[in-house]
């Protein structure tokens, strides 16, 4: 069978699966009533969870899952589209669609209708020509109704409409519709001394994957202020009254507000101080009106205070119609605040709402059950479906997962299989790394009131440097008169400018605070390169056990710092490169986006190569990639001896679904040109994105409980995407709630990597984040670009030193 | 996709805002909200709690309506129950009425059934309207209909309006009746002697006026919808209501929302102990910074005068009389309930004293006596 035009071929099942079914096969009637075992759709499915043992070379052992997603089966023969057309032209939409259901003794009562398609569930003899009267002027219009499609009722072309049916099932249950996500506010939970309510709701969505068609349904929260904003406006006014304004913009911009008279959700993008709601706006009819006469006409709001300002929302270019960016301008007395923003969060707020908001996988299925149930047992919610013949299995979908094979981890002398929830601290603090930079010439920064605990901290490190295999020398001490910026970046800036020798600059600082680590930063990172590290105080007082455990982890980073490497994985591809992408978007305005770039340096991938690329509003990722790309070969030719990489693996972080033909249109083409500019050298290339905020989820049975799916269990089939070739990836053990697992797409693949195995690169991937001694959620070249664009973005605002570029100095 | 793209609500054979399709052009506001805002206008007057809409259609006016503070009660009916459906989740409470729960409780209840029958749940209302509805009824319905709502619902006011025949002249594209569903339509003369004659049978008063005033020259035509308002006679006496009033249910039920009040002890209560935690906590900070500048002379200029300023005032007439006064000890804040007490927005939601206490009871830190909040003045971050 041929492969999808485009894409790569993975090997593996999956391409050869999906080709042997044509997009519009019918489907006999009555197939769907029978897949009610996991082993689901005939056709690719079956395939997928027979291919253990059809390959025993496919490693991994079978594990039961359960999973966010509710099988739908369709009871309907077929769905019909019909072309509609109105003869002479009826332009206005409403009117087509009042004409339209004037002939529901011909259409039926249950339609779906956009202005010229129109699906019904039943076959209409052709041809239909209807007339209606326009009451406009009184023309005799002539509807035709001719047939395009007979669909499978699990089309995909069917699934839009499907979704607007189900949006009502949950109206019918009395949900509170806001923005994609269904609320019930009636049953918030009050944090009273945060001026706090939770909301609980569902996100949910009917989409075809290659399971069928499914609901996939996921529990979610709402976090909302009980005090409008003009209410918190107050409350900082009160506080603050001398910085009144700015400390209004600095906690509202860039808030979501929800409003007292829709279901709408804004972002706050300014505050117009010198509007009240006594001003003037257009209405839609060219009427001018007041903002408080609007309320009070149209929703019969009185609006108490005259003299506030107005909050600004600037609509996104494709939310409006006719291009124009028009503002929107809301009433702070009428909005409400959601979700907390970063700076009111401490870490008592923090915890006391995970408390409320985190679900064991018992709880969450509990939720997830609990809707399921509503719906059936309300006869209108259950009846709506069944007009276009859906009906819900009444359990989440139950399949088998795998669990990929255990990872052994390597030390310098020593290798090991890590326990069950992949979590290696003791090995790493225990024994020695592969490799440990001697500090010899380092610099230790504090101001001289911590001077106790400075020494209190060189003795620790040199007891608990021995065995990591690290040398610690004394340090070269600078003691600073107190603990203003100014201090520390004059001193740390004289004393870098007159050692050239030095290796590392650690400072102690008193409290955390950005803007002191800010100018650090930028002194190390930018202005004279060094690697550096900035430990608060706070987080050396303790007990002494507590004291060696926070100086064993700084050690190792700070090993990092200097290009020595931890620990590693067998890395059984042989000239292969890693590269991990990620991008930080500024929340503030005419911010530039930065684009962290990681790639390898040697075949363990314990050696890496970081590039960060900060990009102008617009601008073409590819452009960046392909600086990326050549500074990175650049900087590699002379190193790896004129031998580049046969196989480049790329992770790509930070892709929307809706971006992914972007990256494999435009992004690739743009790398593999920059691979020509070097004579014959046209490496193979896998891209995969990597997409963490995903709504999948899945759980596993342990002994008829239900809990979160072991370190390294995936699927790849079933809830998989039919345009994609996707897996699911639970690398990251969690200790609470849900793990959310990891989507990874792969948009290409030229280097006839194997699913299997680009399943298990990437597990091995997520093994080798030096900062954690354990699994992550995502490969570790795509974390180290996430700090490294975080680190660039968020506190230096700057391009780190070209110096920097083979250590992770950035972590 | 989009969810607006696609039309698969529920379709229906009545369109009751005819003159969107025809008179628009004559009338501006357009005629149907002239008639919504002639009832609104009549609400503002009367202050009914229960009001009915009999053919209430998409139940745009019942959700004009759920503005109005004075009513609690809200109920439409309809012989199509697809169109109600329509739209009828506008008439939910919105996600912001739980944050803000109001003073009054409301109950909005749609209704599928006939204006020819008699069903126990829509007794008792004080305003019954009837906005374009009688034209769409039948001879036998529309012979029935005066017994159900005059005879047996028997609210205070009735309002019916229907179309002015008269006014049809000057109508463009209108040749027989306005609408395709229309049954008859009356000139002034036949309205006004229905009007009468069953006003006169239920011992109610009329009186007519009408919205969309005729062109200048030709006011003997009359309105073009014609409204006549019916008001009762004699209070109803509570025996005739029970005695001859049948029990049987014949509406069915399609949608119901209870808004969420204060009446709602639930509401009442976490409006109650958040009212008490914000004033304990501005009264703490009061005190806080005033032990501050007592401390230190020199920040009381600087740092703490502004919110200084802000409370001092407010506290000081508070605490004038009181026999106990709000102290720090150690790192606790100790502050009377009777101070808690003695700010409006505290007693308007309570009430009495003795309400406060039992609806924070649990819900705040007191005294073992329950008589002084306690708060640690280390919980501020």
């Amino acid at each position: 069978t041929a492969q999808p035009g485009g894409r790569g071929c993975l090997g593996g099942s999956r391409p050869h699966a999906r080709a042997v079914s044509p997009p519009c096969t019918p489907v006999p009637v009555g197939v769907t009533l029978l897949q009610v075992t996991p082993l689901a759709s005939p056709s690719h499915c079956l395939h997928h969870l027979l291919a253990p043992e059809l390959k025993p070379t496919v490693k991994g052992t079978a594990i039961a899952v359960g999973l966010n997603s509710v099988k739908i089966y369709c009871q309907n023969e077929a769905v019909y589209q019909y072309h509609v057309t109105f003869s002479p032209e009826v332009e206005c939409r409403s009117t087509r669609f009042a004409m339209l259901k004037e002939h529901q003794a011909v259409t039926g009562d249950v339609t779906a209708f956009d202005g010229s398609i129109l699906y019904l569930p039943k076959l209409l003899p052709q041809p239909v020509s209807l007339k209606a009267q326009r009451r406009s002027d009184s023309e005799e219009i002539t509807i035709t109704i001719q047939i395009t499609k007979v669909l499978e009722p699990s089309s995909d072309l069917c699934v839009p409409f499907y979704n607007v049916v189900f949006r009502r099932v949950m109206r019918i249950l009395d949900m509170k519709p806001i923005g994609r996500n269904f609320f019930e506010p009636d049953q918030a939970t009050v944090l009273q001394r945060y001026r706090l309510q939770i909301w609980p709701g569902y996100s949910v969505s009917i989409r075809k994957k290659d399971g069928g068609l499914f609901l996939l349904v996921d529990t979610i929260h709402k976090v909302i202020h009980s005090d409008s904003i003009l209410n918190v406006m107050h409350t900082i006014y009160r506080q603050s009254l001398n910085s009144f304004q700015e400390e209004c913009f600095k906690q509202l911009v860039g808030s979501v507000v929800i409003t007292r008279y829709n279901n709408r959700t804004y972002r706050i993008n300014d505050i117009d101080w010198n509007k009240t709601p006594r001003d003037s706006f257009t209405l839609f009819s060219g009427e001018e009106i007041t903002f408080v006469d609007y309320y009070s006409k149209a929703y019969g709001i009185t609006i108490r205070e005259l003299d506030q300002p107005l909050l600004v929302h600037r609509p996104r270019e494709k939310q409006t119609s006719d291009g124009k960016l028009d503002l929107v301008l809301l009433v702070p007395e009428l909005t409400f605040m959601t979700g907390v923003r970063e700076m009111r969060r401490d870490s008592r707020m923090v915890k006391d709402l995970m408390k409320e908001m985190l679900q064991s996988p018992k709880q969450h299925y509990t939720c997830l059950t609990s809707l399921l149930r509503r719906i059936k047992d309300k006869p209108e919610a259950s009846q709506e479906l069944m007009r276009w013949g859906l009906s819900l299995d009444p359990d989440i979908h139950r399949t088998q997962g795998r669990i990929l094979p255990a990872e052994r981890i390597n030390l310098r002398h020593s290798s090991f299989i890590p326990v069950k929830d992949l979590m290696w601290n003791k090995e790493v603090t225990r024994e020695a790394s592969i490799s440990a930079i001697a500090m010899n010439y380092w610099l230790l920064v504090y101001p001289k009131r911590l001077q106790d605990v400075a020494k209190t901290l060189v003795a620790t490190m040199e007891s608990t440097c021995g065995p990591i295999g690290m040398r610690v020398s004394r340090p070269t001490v600078v003691e600073l008169k107190d603990d203003r910026i100014e201090t520390y970046a004059k001193t740390i800036q004289s004393v870098l400018s007159s050692e050239d020798k030095v290796q590392l600059l650690l400072c102690i600082i008193s409290s955390s605070r950005e803007d002191l680590y800010r100018a650090i930063k930028k002194l190390c990172c930018v202005q004279s390169p060094v690697p550096s590290q900035v430990i608060n105080v706070q987080s050396l007082s303790g007990q002494l056990g507590k004291l060696r455990t926070v100086v064993q982890k700084v050690l190792l980073q700070m090993n990092c710092k200097l290009g020595g490497e931890l620990w590693g994985v067998d890395i059984p591809l042989k000239q292969l490169m890693v590269i991990g992408m990620d991008i930080y978007h500024s929340r503030s305005k005419g911010m530039r986006s930065v684009i962290g770039f990681v790639a390898s340096m040697n075949h363990i991938l314990t050696r890496w190569y970081s590039r960060v690329v900060f990009q102008m509003p617009h601008q073409e990722i590819a452009d960046s990639l392909q600086l990326c790309l050549a500074s990175l070969f650049q900087f590699l030719l002379p190193q790896m001896n004129h031998c580049l990489p046969k196989k480049i693996v790329i992770y790509r972080d930070g892709v929307s679904d809706s971006q992914l033909d972007t990256v494999l249109k435009y992004e690739i083409p743009q790398m593999q040109k920059c691979f020509k500019t070097f004579e014959n050298y046209q490496p193979s290339m896998v891209v995969v994105v990597v997409q963490k905020q995903i709504s999948t989820n899945f759980y596993t049975m342990e002994e008829e409980q239900f809990v979160s799916p072991p370190p390294g269990t995936v699927i790849d089939h079933t809830v998989t995407s039919l345009d994609w070739q996707d897996f699911f990836l639970v690398a990251h053990h969690s200790r609470q709630g849900c793990s959310i697992p990891t989507r990874y797409i792969c948009v290409l693949n030229t280097a006839n990597l194997s699913f299997e195995h680009l399943q298990r690169l990437t597990f091995k991937l997520c093994h080798l984040y030096w900062n954690w001694p354990g699994t992550i959620r995502v490969p570790a070249p795509c974390k180290y670009a996430h700090k490294l664009a975080f680190l660039s973005g968020h506190i230096l605002h700057h391009e780190p030193s070209t110096q920097l570029c083979d250590k992770l100095f950035f972590l | 996709f989009s969810e607006q793209n696609w039309d698969c609500i529920y379709p229906c054979l009545i369109n009751f805002q005819e003159e969107q399709f025809t008179g628009i052009a004559e009338f501006t506001p357009p005629l149907y909200k002239q008639r919504y805002q002639f009832i609104k206008d009549l609400v503002g007057k009367y202050k009914p709690k229960k009001v009915a809409d009999l053919g209430c259609a998409d139940c745009t006016l019942l959700w004009m309506l759920k503005s109005c503070s004075c009513i609690e009660v809200l109920a439409g009916l309809d012989i199509c129950a697809s169109v109600m459906k329509e739209k009828m989740h506008r008439l939910s409470p919105l996600p912001a009425d739980y944050l803000k729960p109001s003073e009054r409780s409301l109950t909005v209840t749609l209704h599928h059934g006939s204006v020819a029958q008699k069903d126990p749940c829509m007794l008792g209302f004080d305003l019954v309207t009837c906005i374009e509805l009688i034209e769409h009824l039948e001879e036998p319905e529309l012979k029935k209909f005066p017994e159900v709502v005059f005879g047996f619902m028997a609210p205070s006011i009735v309002v019916i309006s229907t179309p002015n025949s008269e006014f049809n002249s000057l109508l463009p594209g209108v040749m027989l009746f306005r609408h395709p569903d229309h049954k008859f339509e009356w000139n002034q003369v036949q309205f006004q002697s229905w009007a009468l004659e069953t006003a006169r049978h239920y011992g109610y008063s009329v009186e007519f006026t009408g919205v969309g005033h005729p062109p200048t020259g030709m006011e003997n035509v009359g309105f073009c919808t014609q409204i006549g308002v019916f008001l009762r006679k004699y209070p109803q006496t509570s025996e005739s209501t029970q005695s001859e009033k049948p029990t049987q249910a014949v509406y069915k039920t399609v949608f119901k929302a209870v808004y969420p009040s204060l009446k709602d002890e639930k509401y009442l209560q976490n409006a109650v102990v958040s009212e008490v935690i914000f004033t304990a906590q501005i009264i703490k900070q009061s005190l806080l910074n005033h032990l501050m500048s007592e401390h230190d002379p020199t920040e009381r200029k600087s740092k703490f005068r502004p919110s200084m300023s802000c409370f001092s005032e407010g506290l000081g007439k508070l605490v004038v009389g009181k026999s106990m006064e709000p102290f720090v000890n150690g790192n606790v804040v100790y502050i009377p309930l009777t101070t808690i007490f003695s700010f409006p927005k505290v007693k308007n939601l309570c009430g009495t004293f003795e309400k406060l206490c039992r609806l924070i009871a649990g819900k705040v830190m007191l005294s073992s006596d329950g008589s002084t909040v306690m708060f640690s003045t280390e919980h501020e971050n």
